[in-house]
């Protein structure tokens, strides 16, 4: 990894966050550095210029770093945000939890992130020894895939095509991706396989894109005081909140769901929360779940069992949806904090169509007024009711 | 029989053989992305007719996290296959394929130390009040806690079989011995796969692992690849015994006319191959971590506990993932709506109340904010600082202070399932460094 | 253990219904209808709430864990809330609560909504005639129900 030099994003960010530290006007950037594995990175406080030249921007940024704010107990914090964390930072505002001058939002413009969870399906009985982001200029196609690696695992890619691959068999390609605006990024993999031999791989960025970036209604900040660009630029931002989304939001997955059956859709919810095993990163990732204590660890009343007890761990899934209702931004970060691939998005997503459809409602646009539930309409739907 | 050679082909047979006198476990898929997700009982069976689904419905009676979920295969849960059910079932042809993968990701623990364990079942008849002289009280064993039919676990990696010798210390401690899990070990004969290929997340020879280490093994397998003109498409098992209980299965086995003797160049082919997993793996190893305790003895209120932990989210992906981690929380699961229904009463009365229940040992974990949290509302441990030093000083302090071994084996799981990528290894060489620096003698002076 | 007076499924067959049911409405409506005298099958389990805004979704979720074969809220009509909003707020939490058990299987029956005053004793038997009888169509709860390990 170490061999990539840094973006003109990261450039500037570094430049740019050491410059605020140095005039002390703020006294932590909350950032992304890079990983000790490849294509991951880790979270950075810098407190000082110099820790500033840790920072880096790319897509392997998958954390929502709005989740520590609350937690931080510095006086002016800075935060590297991308559009989901920024709108994160104006939910906290908005529900009171912290106060808009204490944050100082430095706005990247990003192209999704990636999801480990389906690039390790993609390894398959691989080891990956490096990766990076690499931009082909012209006419760069489809990627090399990977020619059926003998008996070799190849988890496959749920690329746009929908392939799944599976142990053993050939044509592990992944689907036919969509590249990204105009950039023709991919992933550039290597490493060795379960023999022992190189191998090398390049991926459609989509391949291994977070399933909520692919539904990103707002890839750049939603509020910034500087926006830094891909290109290394920064722009001052105007102390104005987006209007809302860039695009309209798209639920076609939701929708899907909708059509199967009711039995089709308990088996599919049953099938999912099989694979919980109440970890609770998905709570610990989400910058909605501050409470002081969690409706889980409540001993009296005891909300929830803490045994394996399936319904027990349905009620957790479904009152964690609830509690984020009308709150979750679909940054996704909890997806991809979960070791066992439980798929959150399920009913996060679901809550949000419904908050769209009946509200018109969509988290993390505001700064000030009320929170989904903190508010009504007299003319809010009401049919279903008897 | 000291050791065994079968093909590949042939695994599935060995294993429906095993089935007939020992239930047997291996690695699963998941229907998640990402590989295995932990033990799954095997189940000879034929393939399912394509279109149709094969067995899918819970059997409660044997181990429920592992038995079932992973009959699925690779549907993602993403994309295009939000949410609509999986019939892909991993057929079990394809098992040494899948062997190859490094690791489960949930660790082989979970068969000895489920995530939540009935311990005790009771039932108050007459509760609220009834007949109050404590004879409708009844404490029994609930069902299908212990293992009935002996086990075999095939393809255990060797840090999960060592993680198992450090279980021991703590549940089969000749002061306080756990019946459950004892039973569970005695019961249980593990093969091991040894680690051809290591991932990059492994450094099981730091904590006085070895990818083809035989520590809490019964026998050790090698998977030998496939040479032109062997007269196999796949390659072999090479399989050694590693204790008594190892040979006889390797002798049950061969009794079978599964397998062969190894020839001199398998024995060869073995040393390759640890040569060069042990070679591969040296590449990139954090310091050792058998003397770190002597450092951490010092430096409890070093400041550098309060950078490390800034990051960590406080969920429990690291220690419920850990093969060594047992820290456990005791709860009562009353069953709900049981409290009205005891029945008729025996004098033809109302109903008599009656509460039902188990006592439930779940994994608890030190990273949860709830963890030693005291009834009185005062925790020892009140922030990530100090929980993170917990996991920490447990891990390679006061756990080889108490039971004279390190509670890691390197498995590399929490590496690479922590969603904020807190590294332990790093940690490990940043701790060493600390005691490079004297900063532990100038603190403990 | 669950109560069996009839056999399930059976015309005959009484599901449990939990009501949380607002007190200055509902609950009062409900008592109209009995000292009226309306008749209305007795399925219904009352849990009296301040306001139908005090329903915590949670409340809703946990009866159906607990073995309600289904839950009823009730409170005051829109406007006409003790507490001004309570039952417009609570209105948006049903909306989507209603939806979400839809969305992963459980039969959209089961959790009904409605709003009865105190002078409506008439439609609070009505109210609970015809969820009664969609509960009954549907069988006693098997999902999300916790069934325990004890004997
Ligand atoms: S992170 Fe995943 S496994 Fe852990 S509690 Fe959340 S859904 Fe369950
Ligand atoms: S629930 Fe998940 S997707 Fe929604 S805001 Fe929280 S972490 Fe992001
Ligand atoms: S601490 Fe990490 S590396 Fe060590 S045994 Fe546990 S999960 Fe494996
Ligand atoms: S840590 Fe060692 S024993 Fe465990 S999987 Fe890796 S190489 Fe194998
Ligand atoms: S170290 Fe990582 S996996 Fe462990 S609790 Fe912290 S964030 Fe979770
Ligand atoms: S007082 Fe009846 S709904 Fe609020």
């Amino acid at each position: 990894m170490s061999a990539q030099s840094p973006s003109a994003l990261t450039k500037t960010l570094r430049e740019f966050c050491a410059g605020l530290l140095d005039e002390g006007r703020v006294d932590v950037v909350v950032g992304f550095g890079r990983g000790t594995l490849p294509l991951r990175s880790t979270p950075v406080f810098a407190r000082n210029p110099d820790d500033a030249s840790r920072l880096i921007f790319d897509a392997t940024c998958e954390n929502n770093l709005s989740v520590f704010v609350p937690k931080l107990k510095d006086k002016r914090i800075a935060v590297v945000a991308k559009g989901c964390d920024s709108r994160w930072l104006n939910q906290y505002i908005l529900e009171r939890q912290t106060e808009g001058e204490r944050l100082y939002v430095i706005g990247v413009r990003c192209q999704g992130v990636i999801d480990r969870k389906k690039l390790d399906a993609y390894l398959g009985s691989r080891r990956l020894l490096e990766g990076r982001l690499e931009e082909i200029r012209g006419q760069g196609e489809c990627g090399e895939g990977l020619e059926g690696e003998g008996a070799g695992g190849t988890g496959g890619v749920e690329g746009a095509g929908g392939v799944k691959g599976a142990e053993g068999v050939e044509g592990a390609r992944p689907g036919p991706g969509v590249s990204v605006s105009d950039g023709h990024i991919k992933w550039h993999l290597e490493g060795n396989d379960a023999e022992g031999r190189p191998w090398a791989a390049s991926l459609d960025f989509e391949d291994l894109l977070s399933d909520s970036c692919k539904v990103c209604v707002k890839k750049g900040p939603v509020y910034a005081d500087v926006v830094i660009g891909e290109n290394g630029e920064t722009v001052k931002g105007n102390g104005e909140t987006a209007k809302g989304p860039e695009r309209e939001p798209s639920f076609d997955d939701v929708k899907e769901v909708e059509g199967a059956s009711i039995e089709e859709r308990w088996k599919a919810f049953r099938s999912e929360v099989s694979k919980c095993i109440r970890c609770y990163a998905c709570r610990q990732a989400c910058p909605g779940c501050y409470c002081k204590e969690c409706f889980v660890d409540r001993s009296a009343p005891r909300w929830i069992g803490g045994s394996d007890d399936e319904t027990d761990t349905m009620v957790f899934h479904l009152m964690r949806a609830m509690h984020l209702a009308g709150r979750c931004v679909d940054c996704g970060a909890c997806v991809r904090a979960c070791p066992m691939g439980v798929d959150l998005g399920l009913l996060n997503r679901k809550l949000q169509k419904d908050g769209w459809v009946l509200f018109h409602h969509i988290a993390g646009f505001e700064r000030e007024g009320k929170p989904l539930f903190g508010t009504f309409l007299p003319d809010d739907p009401n049919d279903f009711i008897l | 029989m000291a050791a065994l050679k079968i093909t590949k082909m042939a695994l599935n047979s060995v294993l429906a053989l095993m089935s007939e006198r020992w239930d047997v476990f291996v690695p699963s898929p998941s229907p998640a992305p990402g590989g295995p997700s932990g033990f799954r009982l095997f189940e000879p069976r034929p393939m399912p007719a394509p279109g149709k689904p094969g067995p899918s419905e819970r059997d409660s009676s044997v181990n429920r996290q592992t038995c079932d979920e992973d009959t699925l295969w690779n549907g993602t849960g993403q994309g295009g296959q939000k949410g609509r059910d999986r019939e892909n079932h991993l057929p079990e042809e394809r098992l040494p394929q899948f062997l190859r993968r490094v690791l489960t990701v949930k660790p082989l623990k979970e068969l000895f130390f489920p995530r939540s364990e009935p311990i005790l079942g009771y039932c108050v008849d007459g509760a609220f009040g009834g007949n109050g002289d404590g004879t409708g009280v009844s404490v029994f064993m609930p069902e299908g806690v212990l293992p009935g039919k002996p086990r075999v676990v095939f393809g255990a990696r060797p840090c999960d079989a060592a993680s198992l010798t450090v279980l021991d210390r703590v549940f089969a401690d000749e002061a306080y011995p756990d019946d459950f899990y004892i039973s569970r070990r005695k019961n249980t004969i593990i093969v091991g796969l040894g680690c051809n290929v290591p991932a990059p997340t492994c450094f099981c020879p730091a904590t006085g692992g070895d990818p083809f280490g035989t520590a809490g093994l019964d026998v050790l397998a090698y998977d030998l690849p496939a040479l032109d003109g062997d007269g196999s498409s796949q390659g072999h098992y090479l399989m050694k015994a590693v204790t008594r209980e190892g040979e006889a299965l390797l002798g049950f086995l061969s009794e079978a006319h599964l397998g062969e003797g190894p020839s001199e160049s398998d024995e060869r082919a073995c040393m390759a191959l640890e040569e060069r997993a042990r070679k591969a793996i040296a590449a990139g190893l954090p310091a050792d971590t058998q003397s770190l305790g002597r450092v951490l003895g010092g430096i409890f209120n070093h400041p550098y506990w309060a950078t490390l932990h800034e990051k960590c989210l406080g969920c429990a992906a690291c220690t419920y993932l850990c093969p060594t981690c047992h820290c456990f929380d005791i709860s009562e699961e009353p069953d709900p709506g049981a409290s009205r229904s005891g029945g008729e009463s025996p004098k033809g009365g109302p109903e008599r109340p009656r509460l039902t229940g188990v006592r439930v040992r779940n994994w608890d974990s030190c990273m949860f904010p709830i963890f030693t949290l005291h009834t009185s509302g005062h925790n020892p441990r009140p922030t990530g600082l100090e929980r993170v030093r917990q996991r920490v000083m447990h891990k390679f302090y006061y756990f080889p202070e108490n039971f004279g071994a390190v509670a890691c084996v390197g498995c590399g799981r929490c590496v690479k399932y922590c969603p904020v990528n807190l590294d332990i290894r790093e940690v490990i060489s940043h701790i060493a460094a600390l005691g490079g620096t004297g900063v532990a003698e100038s603190i403990s002076a | 253990m669950r109560e069996e007076l009839s056999p399930r499924g059976t015309e005959a067959w009484q599901p449990k219904i939990v009501a949380f049911l607002c007190h200055w409405c509902s609950y009062a409506g409900a008592d109209l209808a009995g000292i009226s005298r309306f008749q209305y099958p007795p399925s219904i389990r009352v849990i009296r709430v301040p306001c139908s805004g005090a329903v915590n979704p949670f409340y809703i979720v946990k009866a159906l864990q607990c073995g309600a074969d289904g839950v009823l809220v009730s409170g005051c009509h829109p406007g006409d809330c003790h507490y001004l909003a309570g039952n417009y707020l609570a209105r948006r939490k049903f909306a989507l609560l209603k939806g979400l058990l839809e969305h992963v299987g459980i039969e959209p029956d089961r959790v009904q909504f409605s709003w009865v005053s105190a002078a409506e004793g008439q439609k609070f038997a009505d109210v609970v005639k015809m969820v009664t009888d969609r509960v009954r169509s549907l069988g006693p709860a098997e999902k999300l129900v916790k069934r325990g390990r004890g004997r």
